[in-house]
């Protein structure tokens, strides 16, 4: 298949009305979603995954990305109007925010986050575009040992940067391994850690269990405090967003979005240290370096800019390799195997008419945001007075629907119960879930790939260290770990971060 | 990172895990037939490697609490008075009904249950509303998944929806 053909493959594909419905009913979702604190673009992703099974996969994959977007900007608008961040990478965007909205500006700020973040979010997709494909034939080189590198440097990364410290992050990565091993023995076919029941003959659903890890612990901390929000909702005011605002800021919301896009295609790194270091930046560049976190609009343009950066990045991995890099992305890879699509090279030559329908869905999700995003700025007041009282116990039902929906198995909901419960004792002893939920997706993959690797070196260990691409990983890994234990050594930047993250919280 | 106590508690739970892992799972639980050619080719290989890793790390983290490595500063773990420990055990008691009370009633309607009896457990202000939404959601989930979706929701024995 030639280019063109490609391309007119997916044109035909994402020029349907489905997918721009699909794509606008997503933003709009993960707008809402991302709006409520409390809930989260990944609890939205993965609440609305089930309901995607019954359409055509580019559809409910279209569908995904689009809460994926909407709840990443989401999370921007009770940042700035109650100074509580819908996400965690909204933080940063409080900062200024708030202080603007106290002035009566929430309006201004409101609408520099959302142009900030459709140019950052367009920027970091035509990345996506243009180093994806690049990536994924460079990886068609890849053998079993090149494979198992890979996966040994994405797991080290996500466990070191996930939480406090590489060693929990590690106790969650590795408890994430050995749930996968439960099921049948991919070499001889026998049983591991059945003991006799049939119904974990299969191993155990990883919807059940990512939805048990990201939607199920927000319901326990609800019921552990049944607090409604306090705060009241600030004014938008009269001040709008001018042109000269956005040529003030549009230095800091470029810096911040290629700063968006490099983070975002490391797996593990994530948003909110994109937005925080994007706003470092912009306030070390800024001339107006006095009035950041008194009210500074381009405060709030680079916090937006380095968040939104990374959402079309964090795909290039997920595409190029089938190496989720963060939790999200590890939920949308979910919905590509529910469809019996496996992201990584091989796609980029089985299903180009999929890749690109994605592609030119993404770049239409910008513009979609945009129209989505200011509509839900006005409507946020309605968002904001959502009952927790009534929303989380919908949530619950929800995952119930959903989770059984997938295999139609009663047991597939234990499983999540118990999934949330161990995110909940996970969260209480600040054990990050991130790593557990990549490691128990790539697990099977990592195994695969170690034992193909010994059948082919009839069990010599060399083989993983066979060529330059292996040693390129396993020296990456060793930077990664070293990087890690020197950041535990002086952890004095993140202490700083911490800081900043906890003041804008208050 | 969080107390010293609960550190060094959360790093020997590890490693007792770990310990099981290694000497109750892995024996136990794991079926190696006898034609293994090659030691790293045996079911067992791969989680072995994974318990005695669990085991290093486990030990590692008790070991750093316990000599007090690592200079992060304290994070406050979350009290628990007597109402929320009260509440977290009526949750849990709400969802473990939950799951028995689908088989014989159906999902709907052990949906709507679980919906009121967690805005008992809660206290909520907003009673009418949230026992609309009790009655109402699962109602909308059970016509989309069912008649939409084509997806067979349990329907009990007592009273069974169109």
């Amino acid at each position: 298949m030639t280019f063109m053909d490609s391309l007119a493959a997916g044109l035909a594909l994402v020029l349907q009305w489905q997918s721009f419905a699909c794509l606008a009913g997503g933003v709009a979702i993960g707008v809402f979603a991302g709006a409520i604190p409390g809930m989260s673009a990944t609890m939205a992703v993965a609440l609305t995954l089930p309901f995607t099974f019954a359409m055509q996969p580019i559809f409910g994959i279209l569908l995904l990305l689009g809460v994926y977007k909407g709840g990443i900007f989401g999370g921007s608008i009770p940042a700035i109007l109650i100074r509580t961040p819908g996400t965690p990478a909204s933080s940063a965007t409080a900062l200024d925010g708030y202080p603007m909205a106290e002035k009566g500006e929430a309006g201004r700020a409101l609408g520099m986050a959302l142009y900030a973040s459709c140019i950052a979010d367009f920027i970091s997709n035509l990345s996506l575009i243009l180093i994806a494909g690049w990536l994924a034939s460079f990886a068609l080189n890849f053998g079993p040992p090149e494979f198992f590198t890979l996966i040994v440097f994405s797991l080290t990364i996500i466990a070191g940067v996930s939480g406090d410290s590489l060693l929990k992050g590690g106790v969650s990565a590795i408890l994430g391994l050995l749930l996968a091993t439960i099921g049948l023995d991919l070499v001889y076919g026998t049983n591991r850690f059945i003991f006799g029941s049939t119904d974990l003959m299969g191993g155990l659903n990883f919807i059940a269990v990512l939805i048990g890890l990201f939607a199920l612990p927000e319901i326990f901390s609800f019921i552990h405090r049944p607090k409604e929000l306090d705060g009241s909702v600030r004014r938008l005011g009269n001040d709008h967003i001018t042109f000269a605002d956005l040529r003030h800021s549009f230095k800091s919301i470029i810096r911040g979005s290629f700063i968006g896009v490099f983070l975002g295609s490391i797996p593990g790194i994530g948003a909110a240290p994109s937005a925080f270091l994007s706003y470092a930046e912009a306030r070390r560049n800024s001339p107006n370096k006095a009035n950041f976190g008194q009210g500074e609009i381009e405060g709030v343009a680079a916090s937006e800019a380095g968040n939104n950066g990374v959402a079309g990045s964090t795909l290039i991995p997920l595409l190029a390799l089938g190496v989720p890099g963060d939790v999200i992305t590890a939920i949308i890879i979910g919905a590509f195997m529910v469809h019996g699509l496996q992201p990584g090279p091989m796609m980029f030559t089985t299903n180009t008419d999929i890749i690109y329908a994605i592609f030119m869905g993404l770049v239409m999700s910008s513009l979609i945001l945009l129209v989505v995003g200011g509509v839900a700025i006005r409507g946020f007041r309605y968002i904001a007075d959502v009952p927790r009282s009534i929303l989380f116990p919908g949530v619950l039902v929800l995952c119930v629907f959903g989770v059984y929906a997938v295999n139609n198995a009663i047991f597939d909901v234990a499983v999540m119960f118990v999934m949330g419960a161990l995110g909940y004792a996970m969260a209480l002893f600040k054990l990050p879930p991130a790593p557990f939920v990549i490691a128990f997706i790539l697990g099977p993959l990592l195994e695969n790939n170690f034992r193909q690797a010994m059948l082919m070196s009839q069990g010599s260990l060399d083989i993983l260290a066979r060529g330059p691409i292996t040693w390129f990983f396993w020296a990456l890994t060793a930077l990664a770990i070293a990087l890690i234990v020197k950041g535990a050594l002086h952890p004095g930047e993140e202490v700083e971060q911490e800081v900043i993250a906890s003041k804008s919280a208050k | 990172m969080l107390s010293r106590r609960i550190e060094i508690g959360i790093g020997v739970v590890t490693a007792v895990l770990a310990l099981l892992i290694l000497f109750v799972a892995i024996p136990f639980g794991i079926v190696t037939p006898k034609n293994v050619r090659s030691l790293v080719l045996s079911p067992t290989f791969w989680p072995t490697i994974l318990g005695i890793a669990l085991f290093l790390i486990g030990a590692s983290l008790a070991v750093r609490a316990y000599f007090g490595f690592g200079r992060a500063a304290v994070k406050e773990f979350p009290s628990f008075d007597r109402a929320s420990l009260l509440r977290l055990a009526a949750f849990i008691g709400v969802i473990v009904f939950y799951y028995i009370l689908i088989a014989p009633l159906g999902m709907v309607w052990a949906s709507m249950l679980a919906f009121a009896a967690i805005l008992y457990v809660t206290r909520a202000g907003e009673r009418l509303t949230g026992l609309i939404c009790a009655i109402a959601l699962p109602l909308l989930l059970y016509a989309f998944f069912f008649h939409v979706a084509g997806v067979p929701i349990p329907q009990g024995e007592l009273v069974r929806l169109p």
